[in-house]
């Protein structure tokens, strides 16, 4: 599962994560299926057919698009495919092809998402590489001592990766393998040794470089750099909040974290650092060059990516010795980010042409109405947002979902005065709380399929309820950090304003 | 959707949809690595690969045009003419388009199973189908409407504004290249689960995953 190493690359893995075996219930999923289908097609023909007033047959795109998604149609076939109806009973023909004419070219041909692929890219050869397992063996090294101090040295490992990569599962993935066996060997509660580790995972995302924050600025239209910077501190903080989670549950409970036999010498604590330069010089060449303004975030990317790729080709030369092996790593990270880069494309096309329905019907402004109508305070109002995120969460994919949402919520956002960069930091730790929390979190499914491969024979079992278990208490301390964001935005506002970031 | 409906075997009874899986396929195994497989959707596979292959291309071509750019810039003053431009309308187009069908043959399109994932193989045989199929009309569509557009652009010789040597009409026609190849995968993989006798989303995926 090597192309793992993208999140986009990993959803598609969903069917393995979350597909549940036993088809017992086959019948009573046979119906809800076929009901599903019978929605769409009753939608499909309300869109085209019915003569409803704009803001429905705005509405009604949203509802066929996410019937859709549910029949496990990409979700960018899905939103075009909606979009396509909606434009045809809203603006007519001519406006529909006019749109098609332009749509494709158009979403791909972009400067600022030219960040994406060397993100992609950056991700993918530092998962082939290697260079990801020095992490954790530093971490543990360093911070094994400490009350569950596997657990933490896993947290901190993925926040170090988190820094060098834009990818959760990736970081899931190289940590998970070597953590969870050594936490459960070690006499580790599988719930704490699980949910660490997808906790870890989801740091990948808020710290920068982080695919889905460009995703976001790109839809969003705010500057990517500043954009990437803003996730900085808030991701700082949640590694440690995490951190101070783990050593407070196996301080109070210490039968879920032995110590474990940690013995290294301060020497060898010194000595294992140099595995570490390889990623700092990534996190100071990314990081750095976009904070001081010597990059832009494509120029980082870029640089990004070409680091990386030398790293990767030393420690595979090293390794394998042969120029084959070399070959093969170059044309494999290339060839995967670019199918990686392509499947997120064309949920952008998709998300221009549902933003030109969502425009044309009214819908958002037709929301935006609504709620300044309602009197909501703008806090108010963020914590319905919450509440709906963690709802939309339950059921449908967290990249779909903020993609699905963003067209429709700018408008009310711009009306309550809604900094835009702020709420992408926001938006992105609602994203990886949904990407852990039941009942369908990626993340969290893809560390029990870890788990149960990585400790077979060790006579454990471990069920997805552990992993659920397990994340909960970070969830509730994301949740309760959610809360400070919005009374205190300057966590995430502050590091932009200071930086030269482009 | 035409092309499939030249290449299926006539055996696969009219309506793949409401077919049983009965006696006339019975000799043919669910996998389809199988050796019996038409050699045309292996030609689509290697297709997809190869446009691919030029997409990483282009992605290469892209970050040494960046990196060039800053050296440029930094250390004698003079940034890669055109950068800017030549990534916008030339290398993202590129690598964009041409990883759509060898990301539909990799499986790596995010599709959500939560509902689907229960259901019985032949219902979610009968969905796969459904969404090749629609996969297919949209990836045409936009390869369709995208063609008027290069058409028109390459009559006229559009060309970037801020940089006029570049071209950008070309490009236009790779990204209907990567559509169309998008429409001939998705064309391949409705055909494939047609021939399967017992569809199963898990296996198909993992299928996918060790081509």
């Amino acid at each position: 599962m090597s192309e793992q190493t993208t999140l986009t690359a990993a959803r598609a893995d969903e069917p393995i994560g979350r597909g549940t075996k036993e088809h017992g219930n086959g019948g009573k999923r046979n119906i809800g299926v076929s009901v599903t289908a019978i929605i769409a097609v009753v939608l499909a023909a309300l869109i085209l057919f019915a003569d409803t007033p704009r803001m429905v047959t705005g509405t009604l795109v949203i509802a066929l698009t996410l019937v859709l998604m549910l029949l496990r149609i990409p979700i960018g076939v899905t939103m075009v495919s909606a979009s396509i109806l909606g434009l045809w009973s809203l603006a007519g023909k001519g406006a529909l092809v006019g749109s098609l004419q332009e749509i494709t070219f158009g979403s791909f041909a972009s400067w600022s998402l030219s960040v994406i692929p060397m993100f992609i890219l950056m991700g993918i050869a530092m998962g082939k590489s290697g260079l990801t397992s020095a992490a954790y063996d530093v971490a543990r090294k360093w911070l094994g001592r400490m009350p569950g101090g596997l657990a933490v040295a896993t947290n901190f490992a993925g926040a170090g990766l988190a820094a060098g990569s834009g990818s959760s599962i990736g970081i899931t993935y190289a940590i998970g393998r070597v953590a969870i066996p050594e936490m459960i060997r070690s006499g580790y509660k599988s719930s704490l040794a699980t949910g660490s580790v997808a906790m870890a995972g989801t740091l990948g995302q808020v710290i920068p470089p982080s695919v889905m924050l460009v995703i976001y600025a790109g839809v969003a239209e705010v500057p990517v750099g500043p954009q990437l910077m803003a996730g900085i501190i808030p991701g700082i903080i949640l590694a440690f909040a995490f951190g101070a989670v783990i050593v407070l549950w196996a301080t109070l409970k210490p039968s879920v974290a032995p110590r474990a036999d940690v013995q290294v010498s301060w020497p060898d604590r010194f000595k294992s650092l140099v595995q570490l330069v390889p990623l700092v010089i990534i996190v100071a060449v990314v990081v750095g060059g976009i904070y001081a303004g010597i990059f832009t975030a494509t120029e980082a990317g870029a640089y990004g990516a070409f680091v990386t790729i030398v790293f990767g080709i030393v420690a595979i030369a090293r390794s394998k010795r042969s120029g084959k092996a070399v070959g093969a790593f170059l044309k494999e990270s290339l060839v995967e980010a670019v199918s990686a880069t392509a499947s997120v494309f064309l949920l952008l096309v998709g998300v221009q042409l549902l933003t030109r329905v969502m425009a044309m019907s009214g819908v958002a402004q037709g929301l935006s109405d609504y709620i300044v109508h309602l009197g909501l305070s703008k806090i108010g109002f963020l914590f319905v947002l919450i509440l709906i995120y963690l709802f939309l969460g339950a059921f449908i994919d967290e990249l779909a979902m903020m993609l699905l949402t963003i067209p429709i919520f700018l408008a009310p956002l711009a009306a309550l005065d809604v900094d835009l960069i702020w709420f992408g930091i926001f938006l992105i730790i609602l994203v990886e709380i949904g990407l852990v929390a039941p009942p369908i979190g990626v993340l969290s499914f893809i560390v029990h399929g870890i788990a149960e491969s990585s400790t077979r024979g060790m006579g454990v079992k471990i069920g997805i309820g552990d992993v659920y278990r397990g994340v909960m208490p970070f969830v509730t301390v994301a949740l309760l950090f959610l809360v400070a964001l919005i009374f205190v935005p300057e966590i995430a506002t502050w590091l932009p304003s200071l930086s030269k970031a482009q | 959707m035409e092309a499939s409906k030249l290449f299926r075997r006539t055996d696969d009874g009219a309506d793949p949809l409401l077919s049983r899986d009965g006696e006339a396929r019975r000799d043919e195994p669910a996998s389809f690595r199988e050796s019996s497989e038409p050699r045309w959707l292996k030609a689509v596979d290697l297709v997809s690969l190869s446009l691919a292959v030029l997409g990483g291309v282009a992605a290469a071509v892209l970050a040494l045009n960046v990196i060039l750019d800053v050296v440029g810039r930094s250390f004698f003053t003079k940034p890669l003419p055109g950068t800017l431009d030549l990534t916008t309308y030339a290398w993202m187009p590129t690598l964009v388009s041409l990883g759509l069908g060898y990301a539909l043959l990799r499986g790596e399109h995010i599709r959500v199973s939560l509902l689907t994932a229960g259901a019985s193989p032949r219902v979610q045989r009968a969905l796969e189908i459904f969404c090749m199929a629609l996969l297919a009309v949209v990836a045409a569509m936009l390869a369709y409407y995208g063609m008027q557009k290069a058409m028109n652009a390459s009559t006229y010789g559009e060309s970037a504004v801020g940089t006029p040597w570049l071209t950008i009409w070309p490009f236009r026609w790779v990204v209907v290249a990567g559509l169309v190849g998008l429409a001939l995968q998705a064309i391949a993989q409705f055909v494939r689960v047609v021939r399967m006798k017992d569809f199963d989303s898990e296996a198909f995926d993992q299928e996918l995953e060790a081509l």
